[in-house]
């Protein structure tokens, strides 16, 4: 790789991005005892870090520029291994660093008056620092050039965004769910850190450089890349490594899940990329590991959304919702692998570019939402949907962004969500049409859970949307809410903008993050023109304008609205309700709009309670009239679940994680024999230990 | 791509056929069945004065809910999202407009259901509510199995452009596939179960569930409603019938051709009007779980057609 110098005007401004949120740390720390000066001070700086980053990653996505800057710092030993403290400089890195930079300006401002909560309760400084820092490591994650250095940055993040969910640590449920992230993390980091050393055995240096162009292997290769999956798909949310996100996610204070939800998963997906597209490229295993992430991604989209309709708490909801569009995300990548190994590569580019573009919209809407409800939470206090409700009447802005928000998540076009989940689709299909085999099938088995998922979101979003917003107040929480602040409201302006300008000026956007993915592949199936992207490979060139549809669907809108011409009175009445007089019992409830989903899932949700209905008639009318009413499943009530480690009562838990904890609690019994309490016992296992060593070693 | 003015005109043109001739459709439908059951009915033209007539008022209530602008703007949204799609779907004409596919169709299908399923949570009627539960857990069962069954045909046909996929299931086309007619099979089901009629959706009852999403709009907003429904179920008989019966589609600008065209879509269109009838008088309105069943054995087709596909294409 070639070298880039540091007085490139695009690593100078990360760089003083970075220098930036040191600042912004330790002027957090100095300042803590005056919470207010500290919190407006260290997230300005914070934001104005993210914001020289953004500048510098959109000037190096645009300019192109690929290479590693020279080290900036070694330690003796390391950098004979190759451990050298420089960056990585490609088009796909500044993809990362935009992302991570554009959700931390945003939140960073909604974060000066979220923050005003915690004032004179908690340590305000130890948050902004480390939020500060969370920002940083997950900056260099993606920058880092070796394998050493990206497991310092992978664990620092981990640990600063641990203590970050665990901020409120005085309430039980945010403990438990900080000490499941902890072990899932840890976990994660160990399968990474020995996919690492197994590719490192090979090259004998730490060097991503060198990492590229080594040959592993096939069944070191097929190790490396399930180490990859279980140590990025844990962070990042994959089924069944999932539990702990809807756990952690919404538990943190509302900035930082934003920057959890929306962009540390992103950095375990750039993390994946790198496996799957770059350190391990040997297309033989691709084919056969690909169809299983095909698999696995197309069961996390499904499965991640199937539980979100059914949660109660609104931020755990856009947990699950995140796991879903992780789904999506790796349904790219896995198509990349696939095709990489029928030796397609225009197919390669086209998935990789549908994955960075969900990356980057999913980021911005994901943070958007977790925005406006860490604003209903500071306003309510309360996230429960069934008490929430008719906040529209007060909080008209969060009202509005949480609603494109959603229209956004439920890939409504034109908006990004569909811009992104089009490429998506396409990127399945065209492989079905090019695989010729098995793979077919399994893509359009992907493409059929890629269609629920999105009947199943706008089914969620606008059972949430209708309960918190809409109608009359549920409780006294949902009554006494104020406006929110105006901080808020403009923290909610860029995402809002960029949700309707990467939706309708998709091609642009296409065209600048398909040069991130040409690194990886061809352009050949692509056509991005100013107002079409044309995908060939089909007999017969598939084209879509976004700009097209928008202004045909304004134009429709201003049709219809001629149609629809004046109103010359307009009187404000009760709901009609069938000649009843109406009252206020008879508002919609959420749990009844989804009841249908409770019956046709219920091997997934498993209703613990069903009240039975029988009324009796008329035999001439019918036999019996029964129906079930109030169906009640595990994931209802998650804080009534008696058992030691079950905490949401979803499928995965009941079926793969309390097992493992029953057969790990029975090996530890037996390993209580062991364990006498007496000295000599121990040294006799000490001594026993050394002499199978050296029977071992003398064996050898 | 370079769109020509002559696509716009063709957009236009099947835009306004189809948007016009919804009530008419709609007419011919509810006069057949009164006829079935021995009843005189309404006349045909019945549909275009109802509609006259509610545009026609000058006066509106608006439920006394927070943020009823949202109220206002779905009828409005819905239609503009009917007359959008209409514009998008090939009726006498296959001629490549280049701007959307059908996986784009469905989704802008989908922005009528959400923003009218969020109208009906504003209007806090429970059976508006009621009305968007049954839409949203039908489109479930739809949605699904019309995306199978259409990737199916795309990948035989070799393109996801309506226009194309119409063009190559002509016969003496290219194709000749088990899997197609199995996969177009599946489609049409579902399709008509999307035109709304009796067994599916929708009566004239004005009180009740039926009506769900609708229960609390009237005049002006009622009407774009009611054609937007019209609408829909055009949009959905005019792709049946060219799936189904690919005949006599222009693929030119010639005028025989689009002569042709013309009448033989409207033929079509009036026979399939004629089936929905029949369907519709002889049928009660279904329960959901029982319109849930019946969709299951759609998507098992689906499903069976994508395994003949795979199978046929042998390989490993």
């Amino acid at each position: 790789m070639a070298f880039v110098t540091l007085s490139n005007p695009g690593v100078l401004l990360i760089l003083t991005g970075l220098l930036s949120y040191a600042v912004a740390i330790l002027t957090a720390l100095a300042t803590s005892r005056n919470p207010k000066l500290c919190g407006v001070t260290s997230h300005l700086l914070t934001s104005f870090g993210a914001l020289l980053s953004l500048v510098g990653g959109v000037y190096l996505l645009t300019t192109g520029i690929k290479g590693t800057t020279p080290g900036l710092y070694s330690l003796p030993v390391l950098s004979e291994l190759g451990a050298n403290l420089s960056f990585r400089i490609d088009p796909l890195s500044s993809v990362m660093v935009i992302v991570i930079s554009l959700v931390s300006l945003y939140s960073s401002i909604f974060a000066i008056s979220y923050i005003d909560e915690y004032y004179g309760k908690k340590n305000v400084g130890v948050l902004a620092s480390l939020y500060a820092l969370f920002i940083a490591s997950m900056t260099l994650v993606v920058l880092s050039n070796d394998a050493f250095w990206f497991m310092v940055f992978w664990e620092l993040m981990s640990v600063s965004s641990y203590f970050l969910v665990v901020f409120e640590h005085e309430k039980p449920e945010v403990k438990n769910a900080g000490s499941i992230y902890f072990t899932f993390t840890h976990i994660g980091g160990l399968a990474i850190l020995a996919a690492f050393l197994l590719i490192y055995k090979s090259t004998g240096s730490l060097s991503f450089d060198t990492f590229s162009n080594v040959s592993l292997p096939t069944n070191t290769a097929v190790l490396v890349l399930l180490l990859a999956l279980l140590g990025f798909g844990s962070k990042a949310g994959v089924v069944p490594f999932h539990v702990w996100l809807p756990q952690a996610h919404p538990v943190a204070p509302s900035h930082v899940s934003a920057l959890m939800s929306g962009v540390m998963v992103k950095v375990a997906v750039y993390g994946m990329i790198l496996f799957t597209m770059d350190f391990v490229s040997n297309s033989t295993i691709g084919l056969y590991l690909g169809a299983v992430m095909l698999i696995i991604a197309a069961i996390t989209t499904f499965y991640g959304v199937a539980l979100a309709v059914m949660q109660h708490n609104l931020k755990r909801l856009l947990a699950y919702h995140t796991i879903e569009n992780i789904g999506i995300i790796f349904l790219g990548i896995a198509v990349a692998m696939v095709a990489r190994a029928i030796n397609n590569e225009g197919l390669v580019m086209l998935a990789i570019t549908a994955s960075l573009f969900h990356i980057l919209n999913h980021a911005i809407f994901k943070s958007l939402l977790f925005l406006t409800s860490g604003a209903v939470l500071h306003q309510t206090h309360t996230l429960d949907i069934d008490e929430l409700g008719g906040l529209a009447k007060v909080m008209k802005s969060t009202t509005l962004a949480f609603l494109l928000g959603s229209m956004a998540i439920s890939a409504i076009p034109p908006l990004n969500g569909f811009a992104s989940e089009w490429l998506v689709y396409h990127s399945l299909l065209l492989l079905a049409y090019k695989a010729n085999s098995i793979v077919s099938g399994v893509a359009i088995l992907a493409v059929v859970a890629l269609s629920a998922a999105g009947v199943l979101a706008v089914y969620c979003f606008t059972k949430v949307f209708g309960t918190v917003f809409l109608n009359a107040p549920r409780s006294r929480h949902a009554e006494h809410a104020k406006p929110e602040p105006v901080l808020m409201r403009y923290s909610y302006v860029i995402p809002v903008a960029l949700c309707i300008a990467l939706g309708v000026a998709m091609p642009l956007a296409v065209k600048v993050l398909s040069t991130a993915a040409t690194m990886y592949g061809s352009s050949d199936l692509f056509d991005v023109s100013w107002i079409s992207v044309e995908i060939h490979g089909w007999r017969i060139p598939t084209t879509f304008s976004a700009p097209i549809i928008a202004a045909g669907l304004i134009l429709a809108a201003l049709f219809a609205a001629l149609v629809h011409g004046q109103i010359k009175s307009t009187k404000v009445t009760e709901p009609f309700v069938s000649g009843v007089k109406y009252d206020s019992t008879m508002v919609p409830v959420p749990t009844l709009y989804t009841m249908p989903l409770k019956k046709v899932f219920s091997s997934l949700y498993a209703p613990v309670k069903v009240k039975r209905y029988s009324y009796d008639i008329p035999d001439i009318v019918a036999a019996s009239l029964e129906y079930d009413d109030e169906i009640e499943t595990a994931l209802d009530r998650p804080g009534e679940i008696k058992s030691p480690i079950a905490k949401s009562g979803e499928l995965v838990e009941r079926l793969v994680y309390i097992p493992l904890y029953y057969f790990s609690s029975r090996l530890v019994q037996i390993a209580k024999y062991l364990q006498s309490g007496y000295l000599y016992v121990y040294l006799l296992y000490i001594f026993a230990t050394l002499l199978a060593m050296i029977f071992i070693a003398v064996k050898v | 791509m370079t769109v020509q003015l002559i696509d716009i005109a063709v957009m236009v043109i099947n835009s306004a056929l189809i948007v016009l001739l919804a009530p008419l459709i709609d007419g011919i439908i509810s006069t057949l069945v009164s006829r079935f059951q021995s009843r005189r009915g309404s006349p045909i033209t019945q549909t275009y004065r109802d509609l006259f007539k509610l545009l026609s008022k000058q006066s509106e209530t608006v439920p006394d809910t927070p943020f009823h602008q949202l109220y206002q703007a779905v009828p409005v949204i819905l239609f503009a999202v009917a007359v959008l799609v209409a514009s998008l779907i090939p009726t006498f004409i296959a001629r490549p407009l280049g701007v959307a596919d059908i996986i784009v169709i469905f989704y802008i299908l989908a922005i009528a259901r959400f923003v009218a399923s969020i109208g009906a949570f504003n209007t806090a009627n429970p059976y508006s509510v009621i009305g968007a539960e049954r839409e949203n857990f039908m489109s479930l069962m739809i949605e699904p199995t019309a995306i199978l069954s259409f990737s199916v045909i795309s990948l035989i046909a070799g393109s996801t452009m309506l226009p194309h996929i119409i063009d190559s299931i002509f016969p003496g086309g290219n194709l000749a596939h088990p899997a197609l007619y199995m996969a177009v099979l599946a489609v049409v089901t579902v399709l008509v179960v999307e035109t709304c009629i009796v067994p599916f959706d929708l009566a004239e009852a004005e009180q009740e569930i039926y009506e769900g999403l609708m229960a609390e709009y009237g005049g002006k907003k009622f009407a774009l409603m009611k054609w937007f429904i019209l609408t829909k179920r055009m949009i959905m008989l005019s792709l049946v019938v060219n799936l189904l019966i690919p005949f006599g589609v222009a693929t030119s600008l010639d005028l025989m051709a689009l002569l042709i065209g013309v009448s033989a879509y409207l033929a079509k269109i009036l026979a399939a009007g004629i089936i929905l009838a029949l369907i519709a008088a002889g049928n009660a309105r279904l329960k959901i779980f029982s319109l849930a069943r019946t969709l299951q054995l759609s998507f098992g087709l689906s499903i069976l057609a994508l395994a003949v596909y795979v199978l046929t294409i042998g390989g490993m």
